[in-house]
């Protein structure tokens, strides 16, 4: 086993545990919201980037759809499409909070629950960005490398397959050029089987 | 697939290739099934959160009728010359919070000259009670609007920005509220039992709501005859008095 095909061998381990910290993330950030809808309205107007109907309309989906990713990536579902849609989010409240900074308002994020205007000492517009950045590379990290140990994903049966399952524990890296190709395309799974 | 593209030596390898292939499709529609469904959970779960919550705040709106004597619609607490025909006096909407510092900078600069305004007939004040920074604002506006309906505003407003505490220390506690509200006469059974059941917190809501749909980002904001004041002059008391007496009714 070459010192490549070993840092590689540890690729769906980090993966996992990138997908379970952004599943904490955006079940923490969709639990804390979602008990005060009122609060997430205000929360979102404060930004003062959005109509008021698409205000409503994100202050009481997004607590859910946030709730609906942590469940997605707990279990590992499409983690490709699931990182996708986290990074989307991240990247749309880091811009958010930055043209609130840039606009000089004075809000509070409202990521985890509470929000809206605040004493204009007290905005954390630094902290609250670099913390957005750090999950945005958990995000990022998941679009490159999806493929995660015990992800329910990898244990469903490719569409008329013959239920192979064999490289959920990719224990067996596959060492050979062949493989190698395969290892650079989207799909991995089944494609080593032969 | 680069490797796929490549003439195949032998059947051996083109059977391999073939094979795979094939795998490789089942595979993306494999994938494109899965997150296909995923997508569309996501979506399904969004609207679902949508109906649910409006809904939801919909019943809460219904509850926010218990309000104070004499406030505006908009939840505002009026003092001072009422807006009537032939009324030349200006209107002034003030947006605090009794937790705010600079609210309560406002109040120790400008809150007499105000108040001498208002009673004048020179300008007519709309307190808009907000409570964004915490729990403690809730209760002193809640106290604020049970005071209102015992027509001593004035000087329980006052009262509390004299001894405004830290910031959401619990320095506005019941006891806290109920003390000063007996410094300044307030000792009904009445008040003591709106303060201590938070009679008006829907209303409370209310103006945090109002104000958060008016645009009110900061506190305090000052709007005079509805166009905001200038930072600048809103923590100057003799610019802010000026400002109001140059200013013709609205």
């Amino acid at each position: 086993m070459t010192a490549v095909s070993r840092v590689r061998s540890l690729l769906p381990a980090v993966s996992t545990l990138a997908r379970w910290a952004l599943a904490v993330v955006w079940g923490y950030a969709g639990l804390s919201k979602v008990a005060d809808p009122e609060a997430t309205v205000r929360a979102v107007r404060a930004y003062r980037l959005l109509p008021e109907p698409a205000v409503l309309v994100m202050g009481y989906g997004l607590p859910f759809l946030e709730i609906g990713l942590a469940v997605l990536l707990l279990f590992g579902l499409a983690t490709r499409v699931l990182g996708s849609i986290s990074a989307l989010l991240f990247v749309a409240f880091i811009v958010g909070v930055a043209s609130a900074w840039a606009r000089g308002l004075a809000i509070d994020c409202g990521c985890f629950g509470g929000g809206g205007q605040i004493d204009p000492g007290a905005t954390r517009y630094v902290q609250e960005i670099i913390r957005d950045v750090g999950f945005l590379a958990m995000a990022a990290w998941l679009i490159v490398f999806p493929r995660s140990r015990l992800a329910v994903e990898s244990r469903l049966a490719p569409a008329g397959g013959s239920g192979n399952v064999d490289d959920t524990d990719d224990g067996a890296e596959d060492d050979g050029a062949e493989s190698d190709v395969a290892e650079s395309e989207t799909n991995r799974e089944g494609t080593v089987r032969r | 697939m680069s490797k796929t593209s490549k003439a195949p030596k032998n059947d051996r390898q083109r059977r391999i290739e073939e094979a795979r292939r094939r795998q490789a499709a089942q595979e993306r529609r494999r994938r494109l099934i899965i997150g296909g469904a995923v997508l569309a959970v996501l979506v399904v779960v969004a609207v679902i959160g949508i109906v649910v919550q409006s809904n939801r705040s919909g019943s809460a709106k219904s509850t926010a009728s218990t309000r104070p004597s004499g406030v505006l619609a908009n939840g505002a607490i009026p003092m001072g010359a009422a807006v009537s025909a032939g009324q030349t006096a200006p209107t002034l909407d003030i947006y605090e919070d009794f937790q705010c510092p600079y609210c309560g900078q406002l109040e120790q600069g400008s809150g007499a000259d105000l108040q001498q305004l208002a009673t004048a007939g020179s300008v007519q004040l709309r307190y808009h009670l907000l409570s964004f920074i915490g729990l403690d604002s809730v209760r002193a506006a809640n106290a604020a609007g049970c005071a209102v309906d015992v027509g001593a505003f004035a000087p329980y407003h006052a009262k509390l920005y004299a001894n405004q505490p830290k910031e959401n220390t619990n320095g506005y506690s019941t006891d806290n509220l109920l003390k000063w509200g007996a410094e300044v006469g307030l000792t009904t059974p009445a008040f003591t039992d709106c303060v201590r059941t938070s009679r008006y917190q829907g209303w409370v809501k209310q103006v945090q709501d109002q104000s958060s749909k008016d645009g009110i980002v900061q506190t305090p904001t000052l709007l005079l005859n509805g166009k905001p004041v200038d930072n600048a002059i809103t923590l100057q008391p003799a610019q802010l008095k000026a400002a109001i007496l140059a200013a013709k009714g609205g």
